[in-house]
Parts: C-alpha cells; sequence; structure tokens
C-alpha cells in the first residue's frame, strides 16, 4: 500500500470494491471523491456501506440504504 | 438468461379504475424517459462496458427495469381494465381506445409508439454513463410529476417505490462512473 491516502485501513473515506462475489477476487480502491479531481468530468461520492433497514421498512422505502432515502 | 418470479416486485392492488391516471402512467411504459427505454438502454450498453463491476451494474439495474416496466403494465392495465367506453369517452382517454381498445401498448401517453430512438448505445462507456445518470433524473422526474397527478394511496405507493429506485440508479451508475474513471484514469485513449 504505498499511498497511506488510498489505505482503506487508515482512511475511512476508501471504499473497496472486489470484482468477485463475497469480497473475492482483484480489489480496486475508490476514495469517496477522487483524490485528483479532473476539469470537464462528472463526479458522484461513492457510497460508504453502514447500517442496512428491516426487510418489510425496505421495501416500503424503496431501498435498504437509509442513507439513500431521498 | 433470466430466471422468471411470478410475482411484481412492488405488491400493486389498485381497487379503483382511473383511466385518466392509466393515460398519464403510460408514458413510463413506452415514453421516452420509460422503464422499456431504460432496460433496453443498459441491457444494450452493457456489452461495451470495460470492467466486470460496471458490466454487472448495468446487467443488474438494465434486469431490474424489465421489473418496473411489468409493474408499470400492470398498474395501466388495473387501472384501465373494464372501464366502459362511454366512460373513457366522457374521461377523454377515447382516443387511446380507439387504437388500442383497453390494451396496455408501449407508447406515451399521447399514444406517440415506443421507438428506439429513445436511447443510445455507444462504445465509450463514460458517454454511456452520462446518459445513464441523466435518463435516471428525468425518470424520476417523471415520477415526481405522476405523484403530484395521483390521489390513491394504490397509485401512489408503487410510484413512489419506483422514484426512490429512480434515485438508487443514479448513485449506482455514478459509482460505475468513478470506477470506469479510476481504473481507465491512467490510459489515455486518443
Ligand atoms: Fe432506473
Amino acid at each position: 500500500m504505498e499511498n497511506p491516502n488510498l489505505n482503506p485501513n487508515l482512511n475511512p473515506n476508501v471504499v473497496s470494491i472486489y470484482a468477485g462475489n463475497n469480497c473475492t477476487g482483484e480489489v480496486t480502491l475508490i476514495p469517496v471523491m477522487p483524490m485528483r479531481p479532473e476539469l470537464a468530468q462528472a463526479y458522484i461520492p461513492y457510497q460508504i456501506y453502514s447500517r442496512i433497514m428491516p426487510a418489510q421498512e425496505a421495501l416500503k422505502k424503496g431501498t435498504v440504504f437509509p442513507e439513500l432515502v431521498k | 438468461m433470466w430466471l422468471y418470479e411470478k410475482k411484481t416486485q412492488y405488491p400493486i392492488n389498485i381497487k379503483k379504475p382511473d383511466p385518466r391516471m392509466a393515460m398519464n402512467i403510460l408514458t413510463q411504459y413506452g415514453g421516452p424517459n420509460g422503464e422499456l427505454a431504460a432496460s433496453l438502454r443498459y441491457l444494450s450498453q452493457r456489452f461495451s462496458m470495460p470492467t466486470k463491476e460496471t458490466k454487472a451494474i448495468l446487467n443488474d439495474i438494465g434486469t431490474e427495469e424489465l421489473a418496473h416496466l411489468e409493474m408499470i403494465g400492470t398498474m395501466v392495465h388495473q387501472l384501465m381494465d373494464k372501464v366502459p367506453p362511454k366512460e373513457l369517452e366522457r374521461l377523454h382517454v377515447d382516443t387511446l381506445y380507439a387504437v388500442h381498445g383497453r390494451a396496455v401498448y408501449p407508447s406515451d401517453s399521447n399514444g406517440v409508439p415506443f421507438t428506439a430512438a429513445y436511447i443510445e448505445s455507444m462504445e465509450d462507456p463514460i458517454a454511456n454513463l452520462n446518459e445513464n445518470l441523466a435518463a435516471e433524473q428525468k425518470a424520476r422526474a417523471t415520477y415526481e410529476y405522476l405523484i403530484r397527478m395521483a390521489d390513491d394511496p394504490d397509485v401512489i405507493d408503487p410510484l413512489r417505490f419506483l422514484r426512490e429506485r429512480e434515485v438508487v440508479h443514479y448513485q449506482r451508475f455514478g459509482e460505475a462512473l468513478r470506477i470506469v474513471q479510476e481504473v481507465m484514469g491512467s490510459k489515455k485513449f486518443y
């Protein structure tokens, strides 16, 4: 891990993405917002997963993620 | 391939017919910001996505949009079902009846038939993902218009569910865009 800013253990604003199911396979590290944003590009903040809602409530809301209820 | 589940993604049980609302909701079946356009757009674009994750995101969302198409078709059908033609005439929904009867046909609310010209599928994944963000925002806005016009909770609840799914899809396409930017960031393609 060359860059400590890109280490998910040191930086809570970095998300690990796995190519396989159940956190297996090649991993890509994505910061919540880009470290070096470029002009003429659109950026959406990456979601950090936290708690999920119970199934019945999630069906009613349309998502299991409370932070995405808008 | 697909596995079919014999139920809608969100339960739909409309007791009170409302042909005007059926005609309004019809645009989400075969209109420019509708579910058919969304599903065909993502299921076609998925082949040109550069990573496994982004292919999977388009495949999953495209599949879900087909489930939304089924929900919208169910709503239109239940809102139009068994309404007498004279009543359709009184409510000014008779021009749709003259063309299709009370069938569910992929058109917008004005009867303009569905066309693949509503969608794009390019080899450039950044171009595709920018289109998809716009498509999700337009679908969300359409559901907001429909919710404002509806007054039956049996109609409003599934519309609110579909609106929230567009919010989630927007976020996922944004993340797909981030993956493409990060993974391909070092390479230049021109
Ligand atoms: Fe969507």
